[in-house]
């Protein structure tokens, strides 16, 4: 799926989709949207719903966003707010230069990274510029989203840039924060602001200063000689 | 003048700093990231706040987080995962402390002796480096590692795959054991109690079996620093470089600057030689400052060392600066299974298999987020969805790829019934795989950044050989332990263990170092960290045998330039854990 053989993935739709992602950089789906966390202001990518698409596509939940994908759960998954600013802030540090140049728009960081998956994302449907969120990524469903990624990670022009680097950074820092703390932690103070729905989906005890885990050494050695 | 100035204090610097500090040398560390004094009130245990690769406290960059990190150009699917600061990536290492297999040295003549990299063998044997492992693994100290409930789980998987148990330093033959680790064993409270109350050195000792070593061991709590169970350098050979004059006769301690880029060896020609005389290197202030030393250490990793060397324009006759890096060509396999594994609790990796020829597989414990990433990291597409051009197949596992959506939350439905084993290929050296630097990033404190080129797809086909075997039986080994389902991840090259990118070897053509680990085109200049190494050990952490390396390098030194005596396997090393570096440590606040 998704190889230059194959037939949704041809040079034409991907001209097709640079230009609908013109359009959805300007944040003209911003005018459609309506469950939108964030409206982005009209000149900026949409970049709350797209980050905020991309954690319910790893770590679905019962966001809107995952209800929208048609992958959902009845608990709080991966895209909440504060693991979206978080992972936001992560993709800035990760890519403080412009990546995607002119016909990017010269953007940096988390601003990129939407730019990069919406125009994938109307590659793959030119219909997801218009949807309830103002992200076309947002906008597609679960498969879709999948297909996205794997344009992304078979994109030829990346071969030999950072952009694959990138690319692959993206499920995987989203898969990350969808786990970690960052649901319900204060970046200032450093502490825990509650359970972390993350720790909740993995049913984790959380952090320790040890356990009562020590069963011996193994076959009673506990050192070993020359 | 200073008699040494060694670069970068992270896995193999402080090696060098801690034993010529004890010969009451003049000895100087520049570190470019930060220290952090106080880990108990600096550190915490969680995983964003810790281990986010661009914004945690354990990253690639300056101590102030608020900075941008000091980026790697990647230019293809891949991750450097280093940590920048005082102890360097031993922060975050899991103190696996095995040795090499000997078959990467030369002179080696058993009978599987064709199986390695024998293009690149260590220009002495096996037997040469065995007294310097010695004094590292009492000097760390080095101890069997002990058992938790994952650890019962991953060895009885191996011992069903009829691998012998391994009880000797020596690995010769495929087998399995529990790991020799740099971490100290549990005592007192320490592994037998929840109770955070009892917890506290004295009453606990060693290690706690909290879970955490991949966010720094600061634990047990109220330990002096050179106590503390992990003996990642800030808490092992730091602590003793610094107080030399305390633990050693003629010791003299040495000095650390941190916050600090070198940005450049200095050289200069005598008898028409080159010859290093120093560094230059800038404090957060923007201030430059040159410093002069009869010898410069260069030990700033795998990818900042050969970085550093071509910044400065050092020479590069045969173009093997920064060529050769090997990395293991990780893999990473999870089982899930119906009891509780005690995944996130104990010591990062207490238990291994070793394959000679082949590589490794080791347990690895992590804490979810972590998982979550392991999971999300391929180099094979998203499972179900496509194959991102993968060359791989699933090696037996019933799943294949990233896995995202409803196959992670099934997954990591519970963090404690998963299993993870780490693939660690005994790969080639490889002049396509290698550091360079960028001109698409923006240049940092050190200047140009590092590009760092792993052709992960056409790597020679040993290398490719060998991960498939190690992960084929890693995936046998779930299922033998039991596993319900077993997952490949297929990492592109997460790059844990960098080595070899200014190697030493018994060919100028193709090394950078001579066998004593002198730069072979610049007169008093030594590389003492990984990348140092002549090849991939074979598949072992590479740790411990920089470290006997840096160890026998810093005798070396010592011969050459300042006169003196060798004295590993002439005297009793002195350990970290002694009594009179407790002291210092205290006295001096450390």
């Amino acid at each position: 799926m998704g190889g230059d053989d194959d037939p949704v993935w041809t040079r034409r739709r991907f001209l097709a989709g640079m230009a609908g992602t013109a359009a959805a950089l300007m944040g003209i789906t911003a005018l459609f949207s309506a469950e939108a966390i964030a409206r982005p202001a009209a000149a900026a990518p949409p970049v709350r719903d797209t980050i905020c698409g991309i954690l319910a596509f790893v770590v679905p939940g019962n966001d809107p966003y995952s209800r929208h994908q048609g992958v959902s759960t009845d608990r709080v998954g991966g895209a909440t707010e504060d693991a979206a600013a978080s992972l936001e802030h992560t993709f800035d540090h990760a890519s403080p230069v412009p990546l995607l140049g002119r016909a990017g728009g010269n953007l940096p960081g988390a601003a990129a990274v939407a730019a990069l998956v919406n125009m994938y994302a109307v590659t793959v449907d030119a219909g997801s510029l218009v949807g309830p969120f103002a992200a076309p990524f947002a906008n597609l469903n679960h498969d879709a989203k999948a297909r996205v990624f794997e344009l992304l990670d078979t994109e030829p022009q990346f071969d030999g840039t950072m952009l694959t680097y990138v690319v692959n950074a993206i499920p995987t820092l989203a898969a990350f924060a969808a786990y970690s703390e960052v649901s319900a932690f204060d970046p200032d103070r450093r502490v825990l602001t509650g359970r972390p729905f993350g720790w909740e989906l993995a049913r984790y005890d959380g952090v320790a200063d040890g356990w009562d885990e020590f069963a011996g050494y193994y076959r009673g050695v506990d050192r070993i000689e020359e | 003048m200073r008699d040494v100035i060694v670069i970068g204090s992270g896995g193999g610097g402080p090696v060098v700093a801690k034993e010529l500090a004890a010969r009451g040398l003049d000895v100087l560390v520049v570190e470019a990231g930060p220290r952090f004094a106080d880990p108990e009130n600096e550190w915490t245990h969680f995983e964003d706040d810790a281990n986010n690769p661009l914004t945690g406290f354990f990253r690639q960059g300056p101590g102030d987080r608020s900075r941008t990190p000091w980026l790697r150009d990647l230019p293809q699917n891949s991750y450097v995962w280093q940590v920048a600061g005082v102890g360097g990536t031993t922060l975050h290492y899991f103190g696996n402390s095995p040795r090499a297999v000997p078959g990467v040295f030369v002179g080696y003549d058993g009978a599987d002796r064709n199986m390695y990299d024998t293009d690149h063998l260590f220009p002495f044997g096996y037997d040469e480096l065995r007294r310097y492992y010695e004094w590292v693994e009492a000097t760390l100290p080095v101890q069997t590692a002990p058992m938790g409930t994952k650890e019962r789980i991953f060895l009885r998987g191996a011992a069903a795959l009829g691998l012998p148990h391994q009880t000797t330093h020596d690995t010769t033959v495929a087998s399995h054991r529990a790991q020799q680790n740099a971490v100290l064993q549990p005592g007192g409270t320490a592994g037998r109690t929840r109770d955070p109350q009892r917890l506290r050195h004295p009453e606990a000792r060693g290690c706690t079996m909290c879970g955490h070593c991949y966010q720094g061991c600061y634990l047990p709590a109220g330990a002096p620093r050179n106590l503390k169970a992990k003996r990642s350098t800030d808490n092992s050979y730091v602590p003793m470089m610094l107080t030399a004059e305390a633990w050693s006769p003629h010791g003299r301690a040495a000095t650390l600057v941190t916050d600090a880029t070198v940005t450049q060896v200095l050289t200069e020609d005598v008898h028409g030689e080159t010859t290093a005389r120093g560094v230059r290197f800038r404090t957060l202030d923007g201030e430059e400052h040159e410093e002069r030393a009869q010898v410069v250490v260069l030990a700033a990793g795998a990818i900042e060392s050969p970085r550093l060397w071509l910044a400065s324009d050092l020479p590069n006759p045969n173009d093997w600066v920064g060529r050769g890096l090997t990395d293991h060509h990780m893999d990473a396999v999870f089982g899930v299974f119906d009891e509780d594994t005690g995944q996130t609790r104990g010591a990062g990796s207490n238990a291994r298999v070793d394959l000679p020829g082949y590589g490794g597989i080791e347990q690895v414990g992590m804490p979810p987020a972590l998982q979550a990433y392991s999971l999300a990291f391929s180099d094979s597409g998203i499972h179900g969805y496509g194959r991102a051009g993968g060359v791989v197949d699933d090696a037996g596992a019933d799943t294949l790829g990233r896995l995202v959506g409803r196959d992670l939350l099934a997954t990591l439905d519970d963090a404690n019934r998963t299993l993870a084993a780490l693939v660690i290929t005994d790969d080639d050296v490889e002049p396509g795989n290698r550091v360079t630097r960028s001109t698409m990033l923006l240049p940092d404190e050190g200047g140009l950044a590092p590009k760092v080129t792993m052709r992960h797809r056409r790597r020679s086909e040993r290398t490719r050989r060998n991960r498939e075997y190690c992960t084929r039986k890693a995936v046998e080994l779930m299922r033998a332990a039991g596993a319900r389902s077993v997952h490949r991840c297929d990492w592109p090259p997460l790059i844990l263990h960098a080595q070899s990118s200014m190697r030493m070897g018994t060919s100028g053509n193709d090394s950078v170092l001579d066998a004593t680990g002198e730069a072979r085109w610049v007169k008093r200049l030594f590389v003492a960290d990984n990348s140092a190494l002549a090849n991939s050990l074979g598949g072992p952490n590479p740790t411990l045998t920089t470290q006997a390396l840096a160890t026998r390098t810093s005798e070396a030194i010592f011969r050459t330039y300042f006169g003196g005596d060798a004295w590993v396997g002439r005297e009793d090393p002195v350990s970290s854990v002694d009594d009179r570096v407790t002291a210092a440590v205290i006295a001096q606040g450390l």
